[in-house]
């Protein structure tokens, strides 16, 4: 359900298309969301570690945002190995997958994070952006499944992961 | 001392046995025949079998390779149409994006029609490229062959990709004797003007040079251009021609779509001549082109020298 008034988020995104990477901004912080962009995977895990270290220092302990945004297919790193990468670091870190592949590509591309993950399948509406970030059930239902995924010691099935990818492709 | 009946006798008998040997020996020899026949003829039919076994396991390897091949060209072809949708798509979230922000007046009506145009013409391009590459790989790319002056084509590119030029960059053209060519003009149009713009978006500041260099011994003339950009990286430079490679490894976003050198490829390869390309010593990268001259007198009905095949395999 969209958040009638969506409590501020922290937001990462990462998107190689200027055009794009400004329309996710714009829309975001019109929701009063704040947002810091970067434009390949390597500057996306920079700006991730950086933020890390800032909050460190201000020893609250807590990481520093509330949601990564990974375009799937950029230059330097791809939104998969982004995805790793910071998950590597905080195995709780809430990403959004948006990418412009093919449901079959995704599917298989996201099997190796050994996780059920969120997608938004490209084209999408602005508004299926915002409410997709803004839902709080997602993860929720996101978590139910890990929980299975991380119990059976299996990789999510097909059909779960194509359950995610269905389920919020666009409203 | 025998009498000469008992001779006779001892005679006879020593007649018939060696009568007996005669017949046992030619008996033996008969079945060593035999046996010598059949053994050949087993042999025969061993190594027939082995021939055999081998021919069987030549074509097995041969449809295994066959199968190998397949796969990788199926491979190729899902890889192919997976990128091409994403191509596609990408310049659709572009528009949409644009759309959605205007109507929400969250963002100024003349910026995102300017941005619903580039999103759109972007799309058209891929479109149009890949296209150009699925015909080009089925061999369906008709070409329009008719003589024209080289130079005239090069001078009418250059003067057309001359305003987008900013006042660092310069574009120069050293020609040779102006020479004719029998070609498509509009897909060596296409091609040149590829890798002229290709040149002039690498070199942020520099020299851009066209050149003419007639081989006539060869009936080949020789078309380089020369940038002094950063050069090409050299991870990409072995695949440069394939699909979907593009320059912008550096993550410098120029909106290419990584299909144009593929497709130049296949346009001067169809034309029986070659395109290179590689790093200067000196910095930048140079592009070579070499197709057949026009033989506008040709011997007899020989016509090497002027393009024959027009389509590609």
């Amino acid at each position: 359900m969209r958040n009638i008034d969506p409590e501020s988020m922290k937001i990462l995104i990462a998107e190689d298309e200027q055009d794009i990477a400004i329309q996710y901004k714009i829309s975001l912080e019109n929701r009063k969301h704040h947002v810091v962009l970067t434009m390949d995977g390597d500057e996306c895990i920079k700006a991730y570690r950086d933020a890390l270290k800032e909050a460190k220092s201000a020893t609250d302990g807590k990481f520093p945002f509330d949601l990564v945004v990974l375009d799937h297919r950029m230059p330097k790193k791809d939104g998969v190995d982004v995805a790793k990468e910071i998950l590597k670091i905080n195995p709780n870190q809430r990403i959004l997958f948006a990418s412009a592949y093919s449901r079959e590509t995704l599917v298989s591309d996201l099997k190796e994070l050994n996780r059920a993950m969120v997608v938004i399948q490209k084209p999408f509406r602005i508004s299926a952006l915002v409410s997709t970030v803004e839902d709080e059930e997602i993860p929720a239902e996101l978590e139910k499944i890990n929980v299975k995924v991380r119990a059976s010691k299996d990789l999510p099935s097909d059909d779960e992961l194509s359950v995610m990818v269905k389920t919020f492709k666009n409203p | 001392m025998a009498s000469s009946e008992e001779v006779k006798t001892s005679e006879e008998e020593l007649r018939m046995k060696i009568l007996e040997l005669q017949k046992t020996n030619e008996e033996l020899q008969r079945r060593l025949n035999d046996q010598l026949l059949f053994e050949q003829m087993m042999t025969l039919h061993y190594k027939k079998e082995k021939d055999l076994a081998k021919q069987l396991q030549e074509t097995s390897r041969k449809l295994e390779e066959v199968n190998e091949e397949l796969k990788r060209k199926d491979r190729i072809k899902d890889e192919f149409v997976s990128i091409a949708s994403h191509e596609l798509r990408t310049p659709v979230q572009s528009i949409l994006g644009f759309a959605d922000l205007a109507k929400e007046n969250l963002i100024d009506q003349h910026e995102a029609w300017n941005g619903v145009i580039e999103a759109a013409l972007r799309l058209q391009k891929v479109a149009k490229d890949i296209l150009d590459v699925s015909r080009i790989q089925s061999g369906q790319l008709s070409y329009n062959i008719s003589p024209f002056g080289i130079n005239e084509l090069i001078l009418s590119i250059v003067n057309s990709v001359r305003p987008v030029l900013n006042s660092k960059q310069s574009l120069e053209t050293n020609l040779d004797e102006e020479i004719a060519i029998e070609a498509d003009k509009a897909r060596i149009t296409q091609v040149l003007g590829n890798i002229m713009s290709n040149a002039i978006k690498f070199t942020k500041e520099g020299k851009i040079k066209v050149q003419t260099h007639s081989l006539l011994e060869q009936n080949k003339i020789e078309i380089s251009i020369t940038d002094s950009g950063p050069g090409i990286h050299p991870d990409i430079l072995p695949n440069l021609f394939g699909k979907f490679v593009s320059r912008d490894v550096q993550g410098d976003n120029q909106h290419g779509t990584g299909l144009g050198l593929f497709i130049c490829k296949g346009i001067i390869t169809a034309h029986n001549g070659q395109i290179t390309a590689y790093n200067n010593d000196e910095g930048g990268a140079t592009f070579k082109i070499v197709l057949p001259i026009y033989n506008s007198t040709p011997e007899g009905d020989d016509k090497s020298g002027s393009v024959q095949v027009i389509r590609s395999s």
